[in-house]
């Protein structure tokens, strides 16, 4: 079965969303975050042995110290922001769904109401009530729909906030790491690593960002 | 969609069939409706492509609150696929299906409807006292398969057993009976699987008084037409794709 991408809108009135588009959005966007997920872990581990350096190297990597803790903790709150996304992103393609199901009834009974104006239906009245709880259900659904993927951005926007912050840091960890005397190249090694591995968290938060920013664009 | 109204005493049985979905390669189906008093059972309601005119044919004859029951001869999408759209307007029926593919139809979108699971050796719909006796058809040809028999106006509904591919619009019933064998043949040969579970639901049905042979697809049989139906299934074989 095949549907315009105006039939799948959900709601009525001015502002309706393709709910076709929010499902899309929402898996790509939580696949997107998961990946980011994956590479949050390897940057804990990274920002783990980081420490385990610094532990070893006393005095000699003090400033590293600080940028060690700094990506222990970042990479431990995105781990979490992340699973926190997977939770919202369920719960909106759950809503498109509903959503697209409420419409694709909504549908049917318009052409039911087109047949009535053709021909007269006896008990049209009766399938009434459905026609304009319906329209209602939808119109909220569009609402709620709205409000989910506001979350959900919300909730990549944090973690995008995050990830810029330990680009800042990733920076200062080099200078950090040239001082620290025999420890340094093990230290610069890791401050690639965690340089690499937070750019790679970008770029994949961008894309989420960008699929929740298109399936908010009214049609 | 067509309505046609082919049993009318206490209670009534419609056929709503010959509806021309165009341009979408859908095997054409017929549906049926059980009206008793304000108790309203539709047999086999279809797929989704017919759920508005099925809609607006039932609301030719009952209003919506009067549907009260829905029964599927087993899961096919053409038998079945509407169900989601049916559990958003209908707020208090029930869905009479085998026990096998609960899991499976539920995947159509059930939340308000209440699936009444029919065990493998039949039951009865009680519509409203009337009672209608849901006759096992297993492997015929789906592996969980029922018809329903009405013994106060001999009708019994046979599912996928009877069909035939059918140009649109053709008539209600078969009138040449040799004629309409072209048009059966090759769907009884090669959709039913069992020569055991065809012979096993001839030797119970032969044993049923018959008026009207109500099939899922193509024209219904009437009078001796019915006999004769029996009389050729059982001599085909079946299952030929192995
Ligand atoms: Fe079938
Ligand atoms: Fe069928």
């Amino acid at each position: 079965m095949s549907f315009t991408a105006s039939q799948l809108e959900c709601g009525f009135g001015m502002e309706q969303l393709d709910a076709n588009k929010v499902v899309v959005a929402a898996s790509t966007a939580a696949a997107e975050i998961s990946n980011a997920g994956h590479i949050a872990k390897q940057l804990s581990l990274v920002a783990k042995n980081a420490r385990t350096v610094v532990l070893r190297a006393g005095d000699a990597a003090l400033g590293f110290k600080v940028v060690s803790d700094f990506f222990v903790e970042l990479s431990t709150s995105s781990i979490f922001l992340v699973s926190q996304v997977n939770i919202v992103a369920i719960e909106l393609s759950r809503g498109a769904i509903e959503c697209w199901d409420a419409n694709r009834l909504s549908q049917k009974l318009d052409d039911v109401v087109l047949r009535h104006k053709e021909e007269e239906i006896e008990y049209f009245s009766s399938i009434e009530p459905s026609i304009s709880k319906g329209r209602e259900g939808t119109a909220k659904l569009n609402d709620d729909l709205k409000h989910q993927i506001k979350k959900l951005s919300s909730l990549v926007d944090d973690i995008r906030q995050q990830m810029r912050a330990g680009k800042v840091i990733s920076v200062i960890s080099r200078i950090e790491a040239s001082r620290a005397g025999e420890f340094r190249q093990a230290l610069e090694e890791m401050a690639d690593k965690v340089e690499a591995l937070t750019e790679r968290m970008i770029v994949h938060i961008q894309t989420a960002m960008t699929q929740l920013e298109e399936a908010q664009v009214n049609n | 969609m067509k309505s046609l109204k082919i049993y009318d005493q206490q209670h009534q049985w419609f056929i709503l069939a010959r509806e021309d979905v165009k341009g979408k390669s859908l095997i054409e189906t017929n549906q049926y409706m059980v009206r008793n008093g304000e108790r309203t059972l539709i047999i086999d309601p279809g797929g989704v492509e017919l759920f508005a005119p099925m809609l607006s044919s039932v609301l030719q004859n009952v209003p919506i609150d009067q549907v009260t029951d829905l029964f599927a001869s087993h899961q096919d999408p053409d038998v079945i696929s509407s169900l989601n759209l049916w559990d958003q307007v209908l707020t208090n029926a029930k869905l009479h299906a085998p026990s096998i593919w609960e899991g499976f139809i539920r995947h159509f979108g059930l939340n308000n409807v209440e699936y009444v699971s029919v065990k493998d050796d039949g039951g009865v719909v009680d519509l409203g006292g009337l009672q209608l006796q849901i006759i096992p058809a297993h492997y015929l040809h789906s592996s969980g398969n029922i018809h329903l028999y009405d013994k106060e106006a001999k009708i019994l509904f046979s599912g996928d057993v009877g069909a035939a591919l059918e140009e649109p619009a053709s008539p209600m019933y078969v009138d040449d009976f040799n004629e309409h064998i072209s048009k059966m043949e090759y769907f009884h040969k090669r959709w039913m699987p069992s020569n055991t579970a065809k012979s096993n639901w001839i030797e119970r049905v032969s044993r049923l008084e018959i008026d009207i042979l109500c099939p899922q697809h193509g024209r219904m049989f009437k009078g001796d037409d019915v006999k004769r139906f029996l009389d050729w299934f059982d001599q085909l074989p079946v299952g030929i794709a192995v």
